[in-house]
């Protein structure tokens, strides 16, 4: 084979750069598109909550979209699909000051809002009506028992599935790199196709993935031991 | 939207068969069955090794899957794309490394789903086997295993859902599946993206919808009928 | 200090309550009993509003409970309810559970509300329990927390749905003797239990129901005895038979 593994030409120098700058674009896309999608998941909840057939409806017709189409394809959709729905004048600005990661971050959002509301759509029915009948024989009105009673278990029992969420997030933005943001996955692949080597770029990147992964993994199980809700 | 699919419908269908090789729906729906199949074998070892006696075995399933799970599977298909080929020394065509990155990452996942099969099963099981003296093998393969099994049969239809979806990331390495295709016809067509796309995200969207809806009624069909925990998602 | 006036309630075609009135007079204990879906846990759970009713009025200390001026929250935290299933709130801790009507309700801050939480738990006999989690506690001790925290606002009715129908039989004597205490000190009770033997004791008046009637309504002494409405005796002697 006679292939001699060098990882110096990819630790340093430009190409270390290029993988640093991907993973700074990796992490961009993962913390926006995090509280983004967050914020939206509990408005989606909310509205869901309402008595109201069509907006209930909606919002299922939004998770339902969000579950069942590849998180590629609502790449395109958005990259590809909404661009023409965009004046040109528009379109000529966004490119020009590359707007393909703002494309990524709302597909993403919206696809982990998408789940997210599910996991509190989940959490919150999984409480026992009883609890919301001893909160009002308290005296507490429907918002108190809502904010001091209801809700805090809801988020509990919901953490596990919402680290879950953040994990596949955090690989999912690698996805960005089919509609060209220059995230980590697409460096990987630029390296590898510039400097011709492949077992260190590719090994460079997964281990810089790996890590971070890890790091999600632990905290993920920190947290929901610390917040775990055990009933009675 | 129609006159797409009137133009491009053979080709979305099933690529350029016979003038080439078979893609579009077709190929999609072969890769994600060929890689369900596949992996189930590797998932059932796995599962095994986790859910066994043997610590180092079980220590070494443990970190396969957690590795697995850390990386994205868009680096599983660089490597087996890239990396794969130049390692056994023969060129790869991308389909099968497409193949390989989803099995490899779906013997992580399935693999624990049916580990989770195998401990739902209620441990009385496995004590009668025992009782009775029968060894590993047969305890395991024909009592644990079709019970455990059948209770994850809802999770194995989730899964193949999940596989269809990713098989469209064969779309970044030029592999002719459906989404590959539909990248095409918008190269040819560059005024109707938002009809393109829509198709593509219609098409997965009744397949997955169609089969998430089958999970569902399986799930409640096989709950009411086995004893044990019916696995319908990966457990974090 | 209670009264029930021609109240009647429905579940759709159901007919739970028929027509009952009553009274229940400040500072008695009242003991309700009867079969299986004889509305006794329904009836209690009108005089806070959990369960609406379709006709009749009832009135607390003399005020119509579901008359326009009156605030159903106020209604509420000046009555204690106990549930036959606890209803603690799990993510707080036990002091944390007690304390809860004074901080929420009164606006106390921790530091105010923590001595006052702290007695009322000494007054069950949990002090020593007021940092577990209600996961970690038995039955029995749920309970009393569940006591405690109903009792913390000082209110001048307390009401108990079975209170005791939930724990295995070793824990009911803990709840029960707290509740014998409670009787004695001038609140007013109203208790739905299968608890004969503590009805004898403590009740001053024992309502027996029977199909969303109030069929009897006697001291315990007639309750008990040869004199008694003749489904009463058939309960009794069920009941007996059973143990």
């Amino acid at each position: 084979m006679g292939y001699q593994l060098d990882f110096s030409k990819v630790l340093q120098g430009e190409y270390f750069d290029l993988i640093l700058q991907g993973l700074q674009t990796t992490m961009v896309l993962f913390v926006i598109s995090w509280v983004l999608g967050l914020i939206l998941a509990i408005f989606l909840t909310v509205v869901r909550a309402i008595e109201f057939r069509p907006t209930q409806f909606l919002v299922a017709a939004f998770v339902e979209y969000h579950r069942n189409v590849p998180i590629l394809i609502q790449l395109f959709v958005w990259y590809f699909g909404f661009a023409v729905v965009l004046p040109d004048v528009v379109n000529d600005y966004l490119n020009d000051i590359g707007a393909e990661i703002g494309y990524a971050i709302v597909a993403l959002a919206l696809n982990k809002a998408a789940y997210m509301s599910e996991d509190f759509r989940s959490g919150l029915r999984s409480i026992h009506p009883a609890q919301m009948e001893a909160a009002r024989a308290i005296g507490l009105t429907y918002l108190g028992a809502m904010k001091w009673v209801i809700l805090p278990q809801a988020w509990r029992l919901a953490l596990p599935a919402l680290l879950g969420q953040t994990l596949i997030l955090f690989k999912g933005t690698s996805l960005a790199a089919g509609i060209g943001v220059a995230e980590l996955s697409y460096q990987a692949r630029y390296v590898e196709e510039q400097s011709f080597r492949i077992f260190e770029a590719y090994g460079v990147v997964t281990a810089i993935y790996m890590l971070i992964s890890f790091a999600i993994m632990w905290a993920s199980s920190v947290l929901s031991t610390r917040y775990r809700l055990r009933v009675k | 939207m129609l006159d797409i699919l009137q133009e491009y419908g053979v080709l979305l269908l099933i690529g350029e068969y016979p003038h080439g090789k078979l893609g579009g729906l077709a190929m999609t729906l072969i890769i994600s069955f060929v890689s369900l199949i596949v992996t189930f074998p590797c998932a059932i070892l796995i599962a095994l090794a986790r859910t066994g006696k043997n610590k180092p075995l079980k220590r070494l399933a443990s970190g396969f899957v957690h590795c697995v799970r850390a990386i994205p599977l868009l680096m599983l298909i660089f490597w087996a794309y890239f990396a794969l080929p130049v390692v056994i020394g023969i060129p790869i065509d991308a389909t099968y490394t497409l193949i390989i990155a989803i099995v490899i990452y779906q013997t992580a996942y399935l693999g624990e789903i049916i580990a989770s099969g195998i401990e739902g099963l209620p441990k009385g099981q496995m004590e009668a086997a025992e009782a009775l003296g029968l060894g590993y093998i047969p305890t395991t393969f024909r009592i644990l295993l079709p019970q455990a099994l059948f209770n994850v049969i809802p999770g194995i239809v989730n899964q193949l859902t999940t596989i269809i979806k990713e098989s469209s990331l064969g779309s970044i390495i030029a592999v002719p599946e459906l989404s590959y295709a539909m990248l095409q016809v918008n190269s040819n067509e560059v005024t109707k993206p938002l009809q393109i796309f829509g198709i593509l995200a219609a098409t997965y969207f009744v397949l997955c919808f169609a089969l998430s809806q089958a999970t569902g009624v399986l799930e409640r069909r096989i709950s009411n009928r086995r004893t044990g925990r019916v696995v319908v998602e990966a457990v974090a | 200090m209670i009264a029930f006036h021609s109240v009647s309630k429905r579940y759709g075609a159901l007919q739970v309550i028929h027509d009952i009135s009553a009274t229940v007079e400040k500072g008695t204990t009242i003991v309700l009993c009867g079969p299986s879906g004889s509305g006794k846990s329904t009836l209690v759970r009108t005089v806070n509003r959990l369960e609406p009713i379709q006709s009749g009025r009832i009135t607390v200390a003399g005020r119509d409970i579901h008359a326009k001026s009156v605030d159903v929250n106020t209604l509420r935290s000046g009555i204690g309810f106990v549930f036959q299933h606890f209803n603690l709130f799990p993510h707080l801790t036990v002091v944390d559970n007690v304390m809860l009507p004074l901080r929420r309700l009164r606006g106390q801050s921790r530091k105010q509300a923590l001595p006052t939480a702290m007695l009322m738990l000494e007054r069950v006999g949990l002090a020593d329990r007021a940092q577990s989690l209600p996961a970690d506690i038995s039955g029995g001790q749920a309970q009393r927390v569940a006591i405690a925290r109903s009792l913390i606002l000082k209110p001048e009715i307390l009401i108990l749905d079975e209170p005791t129908s939930a724990l295995d039989p070793e824990m009911v004597g803990e709840v029960l003797k707290l509740l014998r205490e409670l009787s004695g000190g001038g609140i007013t009770l109203m208790c739905v239990t299968h608890e004969m033997g503590f009805a004898r004791e403590v009740a001053d008046r024992i309502w027996f129901l029977k199909g969303g009637r109030l069929t009897f309504d006697a001291s315990p002494d007639l309750f008990f005895s040869q004199e008694a409405h003749p489904d009463v005796r058939g309960f009794l002697s069920s009941i007996h038979r059973n143990h």
